[in-house]
């Protein structure tokens, strides 16, 4: 199966938003690292040209050794048949002391709980969402995000 | 009238423990919220601390009753992290178990849907013909729901002699059954009466929203991963995606009803087709992936699953993301839920088809 | 002047202890026949092993000739809550309150590893190691899941268990 249509659509995103790095491709796969400042610009480009619809996973990944926590969006295209087997990611880095991003949840309403969940377990702030409270932890939950690398599990 | 708020949960006569807080005036529900979290176990964590061996017990807890849909796409990413080619003889083998799972996790939802809308028969019929399927499972892998039979490389024993027979006679006895079920409940006119025309979830809302699996297929989009990005030996079987147009509680039904139709015929195309060969390939038991990272998707019985790994070389993984189908098809709650009956509420709730442990993780 | 009043309650309350004294034995027996053979299970699908709580109820394994039938109704008309599986701490404060709306007489069966000691998710952050801080538990089934016969051999030792209390 040939790269074509991946390569074409990299070549389009990249040629829009300059800053844009591409990780390692494979088939049927489009790993993408942004720049904070194309946001929301590049996700309304995604899902209104492009045709990627809904967001399938939001990771967030804490890395104490970069100072970093990224933040990957993985997008897939339901409308759009013949895109239907590309998944694509974005991925944002951001500072490990007050992670911060504009919430994706206004254009792609698929993004909501699961940004309520990265919030929760590794403490990215996303501004404008509807609602950041707990989901999966319990009401009384004051430890620190358990995804963090800091948080040691019981006798680990 | 004045609205009233309605705790359903999380200990409620339907299945786990998930809390719904509706607000109902008079009859109908002006505002429903999900509150999942009451079997948050953790999993994402703990399996940093796991070897990639040690995380298919784990991994494969969430959903029981589909335990082989859920670690499939782990067990795939695993793979192609590691570039292990599998056997051909294992590809098929895993595509038959996977496909059992799917029809044992749908008579389940059968059964329970049946017990929701108050007809116990529809409980005892399908759960009595999963411990038939259940049987065959246990022939071949040895335990009733937790097999642990995946892992990167193939399969962990082969399928013992006369297994083929066995496995059409069973097969043979579970379509008869379906024209049963199919005349007892699917042509009910109790059921029809309760099912048509309620939570009808269009395309475009099902497309923002981002549902999977036969709550997505019951609106008609047909979006399989079988079919979008096929794994092991999916392209070279023959077999249909069932879709229905309408959006209601009925058709996701009858998405799940052909979709064991299907199923069967997979399974009966596996048992013919299937090459002798090696069932797993040797590699060390600890296993080290090379840095880098995997997106791998499979399609489950409840929807696509799809596990999200980073690996820095190490023997377990830096960090495991799961992104489970409940946890997907979440949002519908509070949008179809919104401007129903109340009495509606169980019909739309389990034709979602949504497992607590599975968006809990 | 002695209180009539107050003699006939101590003569009331002196045949009443006489009675009980004499019907406790013969009268617990026929308690505890009654509540032997109709145990009947809170609707608790905490986690996994739920579904062979399922798997129990159904026409192969029928433990509805033992007298536990899923009532489905209320929980205040059961007295058995079989705790199946893991318990979370979100959770834990809620199965507390489903006990204590039980009505006495009322015994709780601890299913599957997780049950007992946390099991499989013993170092998760969120995961009860088992539920004896919470609830006092009178029969522990192993296993993960435990077959539904190992179930039904609990049930039947949580018989025996009331027969001689």
């Amino acid at each position: 199966m040939s790269l074509l249509e991946e390569e074409e659509i990299t070549k389009r995103i990249v040629e829009r938003f300059p800053e844009t790095t591409l990780g390692l491709s494979t088939p049927n796969r489009i790993n993408l690292l942004v720049a904070l400042g194309y946001l929301p610009a590049l996700a309304i480009y995604l899902r209104d040209t492009e045709g990627f619809d809904h967001v399938t996973s939001v990771t967030g990944i804490d890395y104490p050794s970069k100072n970093l926590v990224t933040v990957t969006y993985h997008l897939g295209a339901y409308a759009k048949s013949a895109i239907r087997r590309i998944v694509l990611s974005i991925s944002i880095d951001l500072p490990r002391q007050e992670p911060k991003m504009p919430s994706l949840s206004l254009i792609w309403p698929s993004a909501e709980y699961h940004e309520r969940e990265t919030h929760e377990m590794i403490g990215v702030v996303f501004q404008d969402h509807p609602d950041l409270s707990l989901l999966l932890l319990p009401e009384d939950w004051t430890d620190q995000p358990p995804l963090r690398k800091d948080f040691k599990l019981r006798g680990r | 009238m004045s609205e009233l708020t309605l705790n359903i949960g999380p200990q409620h006569p339907g299945s786990g423990h998930f809390r719904l807080i509706v607000c109902v005036d008079g009859d109908t529900i002006t505002k429903a919220t999900p509150d999942p979290g009451y079997v948050h176990r953790g999993v994402e964590k703990q399996a940093e601390y796991r070897e990639y061996l040690q995380n298919i017990p784990l991994l494969e807890r969430p959903v029981i009753s589909d335990s082989n849909g859920s670690v499939y796409a782990y067990v795939l990413a695993v793979e192609r992290l590691a570039g292990l080619v599998v056997p051909e003889r294992a590809q098929y083998i895993r595509v038959l178990m996977a496909e059992l799972n799917r029809i044992m996790s749908h008579l389940y939802w059968l059964a329970i849907y049946g017990i929701f809308l108050g007809h116990s028969t529809m409980f005892m019929w399908p759960f009595g013909d999963r411990e038939v399927m259940i049987d065959l499972a246990q022939r071949v892998m040895g335990a009733r729901l937790t097999y642990s039979y995946f892992v990167p490389g193939g399969v962990r024993t082969d399928l013992p002699d006369g297994f083929k027979d066995e496995a059409l006679r069973a097969i043979q006895f579970l379509e008869k059954r379906l024209a049963e079920y199919e005349a007892i409940f699917f042509r009910n006119p109790v059921f029809v009466e309760r099912a048509r025309g309620v939570g009808i979830l269009r395309p475009e809302d099902a497309i923002k929203l981002g549902v999977v699996g036969p709550t997505l297929r019951g609106s008609g989009i047909d979006a399989d991963a079988r079919k979008d990005e096929p794994y092991d030996s999916y392209d070279k079987l023959d077999f249909d995606v069932p879709v229905f147009r309408e959006g209601d509680c009925c058709s996701r039904s009858l998405v799940r009803l052909e979709e064991i139709r299907q199923s069967i015929r997979i399974v009966k195309q596996v048992l013919d087709s299937i090459p002798s060969g090696p069932f797993r390939v040797t590699h060390s038991s600890v296993l080290k992936p090379s840095a880098g990272s995997v997106y791998a998707r499979t399609e489950a019985a409840r929807g696509t699953y799809a596990y999200f790994i980073i690996s820095q070389g190490g023997r377990t993984p830096y960090r495991l993301k799961i992104s489970s189908p409940s946890f997907r098809n979440l949002p519908a709650f509070r949008f179809l839920m919104k401007g129903s009956h109340l009495a509606d509420m169980p019909t739309i709730y389990w034709s979602l088809d949504y497992w607590p442990l599975e968006a809990d993780r | 002047m002695v209180d009539g009043q107050g003699l006939v309650n101590a003569y009331v309350g002196k045949l009443a202890r006489a009675i009980r004294k004499v019907a406790d034995g013969p009268l617990r027996y026929v308690i505890n026949w009654g509540a032997i053979y109709s145990l009947w299970p809170v609707h608790l699908m905490t986690a996994c092993c739920g579904a062979e709580v399922g798997a129990v109820t159904d026409p192969r394994f029928d433990v509805e000739r033992f007298g536990v039938l899923q009532a489905f109704g209320s929980l205040r008309q059961c007295d058995l809550l079989i705790v199946e599986g893991t318990v979370s701490r979100k959770m834990a404060p809620r199965l507390k309150r489903v006990y204590d709306q039980m009505p006495e007489p009322k015994y709780v069966i601890a299913m599957g590893a997780c049950a007992i000691t946390g099991g499989l998710f013993f170092d998760s952050y969120n995961v009860l190691p088992g539920i004896d801080s919470v609830l006092p538990v009178d029969v522990y089934v192993p296993g993960c899941p435990p077959r539904p016969e190992a179930l039904i051999q609990a049930i039947m030792m949580l018989q025996e268990k009331i027969r001689h209390s």
